[in-house]
């Protein structure tokens, strides 16, 4: 049987039959009937139903989304399609928030979610007042796609299958090259949002994931060395982020680095404070947890406190535009409409716009990263520097979940000299290197240690020796407060890394952006040795 | 078809029953070619939570989700499994024959390239596990876990103290449909419920904070004023910690604590990655001569006041839907037993490996030592409330790193002295294991199955983590580092 790009959509279950006949940019359909054109009067329908069921039973403001998360991987013979469509409704009553989810898309759910929604928060309603100010918004209507160029979910199976093929293929014949592991997933979400403050917008949503990986291993000396290939993680791009990208060259890049790994001596660390070297994963990592977890207003507030922890922005009123964080050298971005991150959205689950804004100026601290709700806990903050607004936070990985803050696309801003990876080791004379550190941070985001990835020893700015077991310990002002130098805008790199929180957990991805960086006297241990 | 999914919108429909998952995977098996194995499952969920912070609440919600699973398996070797599958959550005859198109289509496709592989014999279970449902828990009202809520955050604002915290009540059912290369059938139903609830109370300086939580099938065995209470009791004795030098103290491990060292170490024995089990330091690499893996089997490990097994018959672990579930005694008096791997993954040369399907359930025998015994018995030692974050840093001795969290008091001569600011440390389960002073009485801990769909991709069971473990004393525990998180 010739398989076609007909067929694939047929017979993937990754769009249902029927879903072929779906015009660009809205797929969503109600889950007895096909859908068939774009003009969405059934979201529409289902949602308003949603949201009048909400405001008849009292509801001060009420939201509904509708998504359709569809995934597929290429790993082996089948892409194994997922496909989740849910409702998801939050009403406010009283100041108390209750929601109720289904995967059921008709119009008599509408109304139960609507009611049910409102009853979650009316029991709450027992003598105590709970203040809930949303801050304002702009009404918002309209349609939005992540603008790709290749959709993955429109391509051959086995065109995607022989290009990762080849890729492996590829792999397999650099030198000391012993096995090679890749897979790909590609997703795509659907959601429709409407509130009761008649905002109604829908959004389609691409991502592409992937992973290679290979590890070499010199017969002779028996050493070995393992990589994997930085350039990919996540990105909020279709195919082309594998296809229009020089994975080869990556490759070869990542080959060369780990082959001079095998030539290198291996020896313990010594303990003490050295002048650092971090690449782009590692920073990416540190700036994720110590200042993107950090700067969430719920964990700020305590929200979180029950599950994954709080912040050292444990006063935001007195810190805000007065806390030092890092040196002046610092100065971190978020965005949520950076071309190809992976958080890129037009509207956040709230309906909002995401504005660009600085977390840290300067070193200093000055915004938080917030919902409607949580914007409105820091009014004086916005009162003498913004209008009141929240900037965009909001998320939730399906209808199913509920809404909360997830981290925004961060960027550390990087030098304006246009310094690159090597010229910053280069510039090191005596000094230690990080890469690809894993990080854990307490659950105020203040101490933290790394483990694993690799560790080099510098002297008069190259690599000398591999150092085991080494690891970073740091305070977060600390290690921000030595940084001393950044590299320039073509060092920076892209991660879209993953993060959990809440209860029932929930687990998003966000973007990093990140050149390498140095930081002076940070404490490196053997991480192995106990006490 | 849709009938059935449509009865989420009756009141009070929450999980599907028997018959309706039935009608559902009949439907389905009728569009799949009566060739070679297949499995389907349908699993559906339902959950009532309730969240709170700062004192007020702060969610309720209702959710309810269902998953179909289809899949067959294509090839099976050495150490690595292959299926084709495919997963929904609508049931309607187009979405069905959607999916049953794709499964189909690639099934075939491979079968045109590659020649059949034997799959292993999936072993059947010889234990009927206890009934873990409570209708109980299933039918617990919202209004109680509000009221609740509201007496507990009304006793720490009074206090002057912030509360937040977590209750779930979740049911779960799921019937799994098994077709082998012979044409036999096999269906199997299974049902559980599980409530949670956790708290953790905090002063608004953040100078104190404290945590308790518990987890079981019954929310008549979860008491939240208990729970709530208590944390409200440890947060005013955890206020203003004091620094003191890290180093090797004696701990006292409370059933909390002790129960990440274990998951460490069942981590290693148990979950179902062959690699990790290569890895780590039970297998001792591959004897040539007889072509099996050597390993740490029948030689002692632990003290030998410890065993660790799973019953499935305990009414503490309940029924599995899993065919592969029966009692496993992985380390009996100190001694290493059983370890077990997904059956699929073919280390069955190891002697001894367990057919049993990997589960976070386990209990661990304990002893007659009260905590305050080995409080008012101890010179100079460290009490620990729970530990969090534990990353593993050396699997082939299973070194770990982490901290603790919500409480850590200073022991001298035989009394509570002060609160203390919290550790990262740096130990293996096995040298916990192996420096045990005292050992208190068994409880069961905190352990809730997170995830809302308790039916994984990869293997099909439904089960709760029910952990039973001990408070231990135990000697020369490291702590590398203070921390100052509080």
């Amino acid at each position: 049987m010739k398989y076609s790009r007909r067929n694939f959509l047929k017979h993937s279950g990754i769009s249902v039959p029927g879903a072929m006949l779906l015009k660009p940019g809205l797929t969503i359909h109600d889950a007895g009937e096909l859908l068939l054109s774009d003009t969405i009067p059934n979201e529409r329908e289902l949602i308003s139903r949603a949201i009048d069921s909400a405001v008849s039973a009292g509801a001060t403001y009420a939201d509904a989304r509708l998504t359709r998360n569809d995934s597929f991987e290429v790993v082996h013979t089948s892409p194994n399609p997922k496909q989740t469509m849910s409702f998801g409704v939050r009403a406010l009553y009283q100041g108390y928030w209750g929601f109720a989810a289904s995967p059921v898309w008709s119009l008599e759910e509408a109304g139960r979610l609507g009611l049910a929604a409102v009853e979650q928060a009316k029991v709450n309603v027992l003598g105590r007042e709970r203040v809930t100010e949303l801050a304002p918004i702009d009404i918002s209507n309209g349609h939005w796609k992540t603008p790709i160029k290749d959709d993955p979910f429109n391509i051959d199976f086995d065109e995607l299958l022989d290009f990762f093929g080849g890729i492996s293929s590829f792999i397999l014949t650099l030198k000391f090259v012993t096995t090679t592991n890749r897979r790909a997933e590609f997703f795509r979400i659907n959601k429709a949002f409407g509130s009761s403050q008649g905002q109604f917008t829908s959004q389609v949503l691409y991502q592409s994931s992937g992973n290679i990986s290979f590890l070499l291993t010199d017969k002779g000396s028996g050493r070995s060395s393992g990589r994997d290939v930085e350039e990919i993680s996540i990105a909020g791009m279709g195919f082309e982020y594998f296809r229009d990208r020089p994975l080869r060259e990556y490759i070869r890049n990542a080959h060369e680095d780990a082959l001079h790994d095998l030539t290198l001596p291996v020896k313990p660390i010594e303990p003490g404070r050295f002048l650092t070297l971090i690449d782009q994963r590692g920073t990416a990592n540190l700036l994720h947890q110590s200042i993107g977890k950090a700067t969430e207003i719920d964990r700020v507030f305590g929200f979180e406190s029950n599950s994954v922890g709080t912040s050292y922005i444990n006063d935001p009123h007195v810190m805000l535009n007065t806390f030092r964080v890092g040196s002046s050298l610092m100065n971190v971005s978020c965005d949520r409409s950076e071309v190809g991150s992976v958080g890129r959205v037009k509207w956040d689950d709230e309906g909002v716009t995401p504005i660009k804004y600085d977390l840290v100026k300067d070193g200093v601290l000055v915004n938080l990263q917030t919902n409607r709700e949580g914007a409105s806990w820091i009014k004086d903050h916005y009162d003498n520097n913004h209008q009141l607004r929240s900037f965009g936070a909001s998320h939730a990985p399906s209808g199913m979940d509920v809404q909360l803050v997830h981290q925004s696309d961060l960027s550390l801003i990087p030098s304006v000299r246009p310094l690159s990876h090597k010229d910053l080791r280069e510039s090191i004379d005596e000094g230690i290197e990080f890469q690809v550190p894993r990080v854990e941070l307490d659950f105020q985001q203040i101490t933290g240690w790394t483990a694993g990835g690799r560790v080099y020893e510098i002297r008069k700015g190259k690599q000398v020796a591999r150092l085991a077991n080494a690891g970073m310990l740091f305070r977060t002002p600390e290690l921000w407060s030595n940084l001393v130098q950044l590299g320039g805008h073509e060092s920076m790199r892209y991660f879209g890394l993953h993060s959990k929180k809440g209860q029932p957990e929930q687990t998003a991805v966000s973007g990093v952006y990140s050149p390498p960086c140095v930081v002076k006297d940070i404490t490196v241990i053997d991480i192995t040795k106990k006490a | 078809m849709t009938s059935h999914i449509k009865s989420f919108s009756e009141r009070g429909k929450r999980v599907f029953s028997e018959v309706e998952a039935r009608a559902v995977i009949e439907e389905v098996v009728k569009n799949i070619p009566f060739e070679d194995e297949l499995e389907i499952q349908l699993g559906s969920w339902w959950g009532a939570g309730q969240k709170w912070a700062r004192n007020r609440a702060a969610l309720t919600s209702d959710q309810r989700e269902v998953t179909l699973l289809i899949r067959k398996p294509i090839s099976h070797v050495k150490g690595f499994h292959n299926y084709i599958y495919a997963t929904s959550n609508q049931f309607d005859s187009e979405s069905l024959k959607g999916i049953c198109h794709h499964i189909n289509f690639y099934y075939k496709k491979w079968k045109e390239k590659t020649p059949p592989d034997r799959i292993v014999d999936i072993p059947n279970a010889d234990v009927k596990g206890a009934d873990v449902w409570s209708d109980r828990t299933f039918e617990r009202s919202i209004i109680e876990n509000a009221e609740a809520v509201e007496k507990l955050t009304r006793l720490s604002e009074a206090e002057g103290l912030m509360s937040a915290g977590y209750i779930e009540t979740a049911g779960s059912t799921a019937l799994h449909y098994s077709r082998d290369e012979w044409g036999r059938v096999d269906w199997q139903w299974g049902h559980v419920t599980q409530a949670q609830c956790s708290v953790t109370v905090r002063d608004a300086g953040a100078n104190g904070s404290s945590w308790s939580g518990a987890t079981s099938f019954d929310i008549n065995r979860v008491d939240i004023d208990k729970i709530s209470n208590y944390a409200l009791e440890r947060c005013k004795m955890s206020m203003n910690p004091v620094r003191i030098e890290p180093g090797r103290y004696q701990v006292i491990l409370e059933p909390q604590a002790t129960s990440a060292f274990i998951d460490m170490l069942m981590h290693a024995l148990v979950r179902g990655d062959p690699e990790r089990l290569r890895g780590g330091p039970f297998l001792l690499g591959l004897d040539q001569s007889i072509g099996r893996y050597k390993s740490k089997m029948d030689l002692k490990i632990v003290d030998e006041r410890i065993s660790i097994f799973n019953d499935p018959a305990d009414p503490h672990f309940g029924s599995h839907i899993s065919p592969l579930h029966k009692r496993a005694d992985f380390i009996k008096n100190g001694i290493l037993t059983g370890m077990s791997d997904d059956y699929r993954s073919n280390l069955n040369e190891v002697s001894n490996i367990f057919p049993v399907f990997p589960t976070g359930s386990y209990r661990v025998t304990g002893g007659h030592t009260p905590i305050e015994e080995m409080i008012s018995s101890s010179k100079r030692a460290i009490l620990v409330t729970r530990v969090t974050q534990p990353h593993e840093i050396d699997l082939s001795s299973l070194l770990y790193s982490g901290l603790t969290r919500d409480g850590l008091w200073l022991i001298e001569d035989g009394k509570i002295t002060k609160a203390i600011r919290n550790f990262r440390w740096t130990e293996s389960p096995l040298f916990v294991l192996n420096n045990i002073e005292q050992i208190g009485v068994e409880e069961q801990v905190f352990s809730p199955v997170t995830s809302r769909n308790p039916l994984g991709y990869s293997s099909f069971s439904l089960s709760l983590n029910n952990v039973v473990v001990p408070p231990l004393k135990v000697n020369d525990f490291s702590f590398t580092s203070t921390i100052d998180a509080v």
